[in-house]
């Protein structure tokens, strides 16, 4: 007599076989391709059927379900179709697998056949060994993801004893630390939209974002990892490229992941901090602090989305250590009159000043991003000029109307 | 490890700079050398003249500069957030003195080297309180564990440098009058 499902796949776990073990039994079962996925669609196995082989290499082209959703999804049989570039679209059932909180799914595509008839049966059946299988594979992971994380940490708070212990060490994970590095750090821009601010909410959706930016940068040879809500990433460069050619690749790769986190969870959007180029792994945990530097004042002075280089801040890293009070006089005495015009006469000066220099003095695109006329834009720069008795076209007046503004922003962020 | 933070309830701190000799005493520091300092304010305001006083230390910073200036690694962080400094590395360059925001790391005549508070981090491995906290005779200065009892306290105060960027692990508590007087903005203007 043909044991159970369920009896095959306590058997399969008494063996050792792992997550493959069972998705091969469901797809047996099933006679259908089988896909194991965490909560993010990210492909842990497969088992293909008869020959039958899935199209997605790293994850299901679904979006990216929030915590929220969990309640909803918890102990339902979900049917949906999977789309691809290239081939027809594939139906799916599935079963999505956790107790207190969604760990991953269970998926069944209809490509070697139509599907049975008991599959939805089955796949409640079998949910919750797989969940006890994936759990035993996470915790797995963790212990390891453990152990890098405090080699890693050593290097970014500088508390190893030499360059060549650092290097050894590194082998063992399969790092070739004699490379230099560039050093990202990478963090989840608030304001989502999201229709829910519960903290704990937020924490889950920044849990899921670093997930899925650590698991992109190591699938592409980088060293990455999670900590304090952010994530560091180290990209290996070559000696040969000089400081653009730098840039030009870290900026095609930032590019890259954001065309894949927008394909994975549209409602995502990051900030990233760059540190100087060092050539020494020794040097990193400089780089880090810098990076740390770079992100905060790239998110409060340019806004969300933004990739911002240490070395490129300027001005910006010295106002910040000027004390409130001479800042605030500063900004006050060229910008005050202008903020008094505005709330008087209810007109758009400052934010008009604050557009005309984001558009680096160029009228044509000014007047385009705020709807205007150029004549209109004419005539308030001119207007701007009347109030604050400064010329836009003299460079002193020009900087420190732009240092003003700076100053200003920074302040009321801060508040 | 969670971090820990140095909590300062100013409304209990009457300026007796225990804490800045017990600190001084355990670590048999020189001359003008204070790992440790209470500084005393005051202003006159329409309700009367109001005195305050501030134990300040060295804030153990999330992003502490003094660590990215060295170009000796002579700093280090510890799990628990705490900033160590390797005196043995340190040439007494002096740029960790200029970087830090809050005057935390002072440089030695005698030695020609810096140093700076460093948590008491031997104390606290061993289960301890830091010097400081322990001769603190009204409870004013006192250590908290991560997020552990934060709720109603503030990481500023005017007129100490912003802590956006360097993330001190230093919190205020503030309560009555006084609470009411500190929110005013830029009252105090800059000590440090």
């Amino acid at each position: 007599m043909k044991p159970k499902p369920v009896t095959r796949l306590l058997l399969s776990m008494a063996r050792e076989e792992g997550l493959t073990g069972l998705a091969k039994i469901v797809a047996e079962e099933c006679r259908n391709p089988v896909i194991i996925t965490d909560a993010t669609y990210r492909i842990l196995t497969g088992q293909p059927f008869l020959g039958v082989q899935y199209p997605w290499p790293e994850h299901l082209p679904l979006p990216v379900p929030l915590p929220s959703s969990w309640p909803e999804l918890k102990g339902r049989v979900l049917k949906g179709t999977l789309w691809h570039d290239e081939g027809s679209p594939v139906n799916y059932t599935a079963v999505a697998l956790g107790e207190e909180r969604l760990e991953g799914f269970l998926f069944v595509l209809e490509m070697a056949g139509p599907g049975n008839r008991d599959v939805d049966d089955l796949l409640t059946e079998v949910s919750l060994p797989v969940l006890i299988e994936l759990k035993k594979e996470k915790a797995l992971l963790n212990q390891e993801k453990k152990y890098k994380r405090e080699f890693l940490l050593e290097i970014l708070y500088n508390n190893f004893e030499d360059y060549e212990s650092l290097v050894d060490r590194g082998k063992m994970w399969g790092w070739n630390l004699t490379l230099p590095y560039a050093l990202l750090v990478l963090q989840l821009d608030e304001e989502q939209g999201l229709p829910t601010t519960s903290e704990i909410i937020l924490k889950e959706i920044n849990e899921k974002f670093n997930e899925i930016v650590v698991d992109y940068a190591e699938k592409r040879g980088a060293i990455a990892l999670d900590i304090k809500g952010q994530v560091v990433i180290l990209l290996p460069y070559t000696l040969k490229e000089d400081k653009h050619q730098r840039k030009k690749a870290l900026e095609d790769w930032v590019r890259e992941l954001r065309r894949y986190i927008l394909k994975r969870s549209p409602s995502f959007s990051f900030s990233a901090g760059v540190g100087e180029f060092y050539t020494r792994v020794t040097e990193l945990y400089k780089a880090y602090q810098e990076a740390k530097t770079a992100l905060k004042l790239g998110m409060l002075f340019k806004g969300r989305g933004t990739l911002t280089y240490f070395s490129e801040l300027g001005i910006i890293r010295l106002l910040y250590k000027l004390g409130e009070l001479e800042l605030r006089d500063f900004w006050q005495g060229i910008l005050g009159p202008l903020l008094d015009y505005d709330r008087e006469q209810g007109y758009e000066l400052l934010n008009t000043l604050k557009v005309y220099f984001q558009c680096n003095g160029d009228q044509q695109e000014t007047a385009r991003k705020l709807f205007i006329h150029p004549n209109t834009l004419k005539y308030r720069l001119k207007k701007i000029e009347e109030i604050t008795a400064l010329k836009l076209d003299n460079i002193e007046a020009l900087v420190n109307m732009y240092l003003a503004l700076q100053v200003m922003h920074l302040q009321r962020e801060n508040k | 490890m969670r971090n820990r933070v140095f909590l300062l309830d100013i409304t209990r701190c009457i300026g007796c700079r225990s804490c800045e000799l017990a600190c001084k005493s355990e670590y048999h520091l020189a001359e003008g050398q204070s790992f440790r300092r209470v500084y005393e304010l005051e202003w006159l305001t329409p309700e009367g003249l109001v005195v305050l006083y501030l134990s300040l230390a060295c804030n153990h910073c999330e992003h502490p500069e003094c660590f990215r200036v060295c170009p000796h690694r002579t700093y280090r962080k510890r799990r628990d957030g705490v900033v160590i400094h390797e005196a043995g590395r340190c040439d007494g360059c002096g740029r960790c003195v200029q970087a830090c925001p809050y005057k935390a790391p002072q440089f030695d005549q005698e030695r020609g080297k810096v140093d700076k508070c460093h948590f008491c981090y031997a104390r606290l491995d061993a289960g301890l309180l830091p010097v400081c906290v322990e001769a603190c005779p009204t409870g004013a200065l006192n250590l908290r564990e991560g997020e552990e009892n934060l709720a109603d306290t503030v990481d500023k105060i005017p007129g100490l440098p912003d802590p956006i960027l360097t993330g001190p692990s230093l919190r205020f508590r503030l309560s009555g009058r006084l609470k009411h007087l500190l929110n005013r903005p830029n009252i105090l203007g800059s000590f440090l």
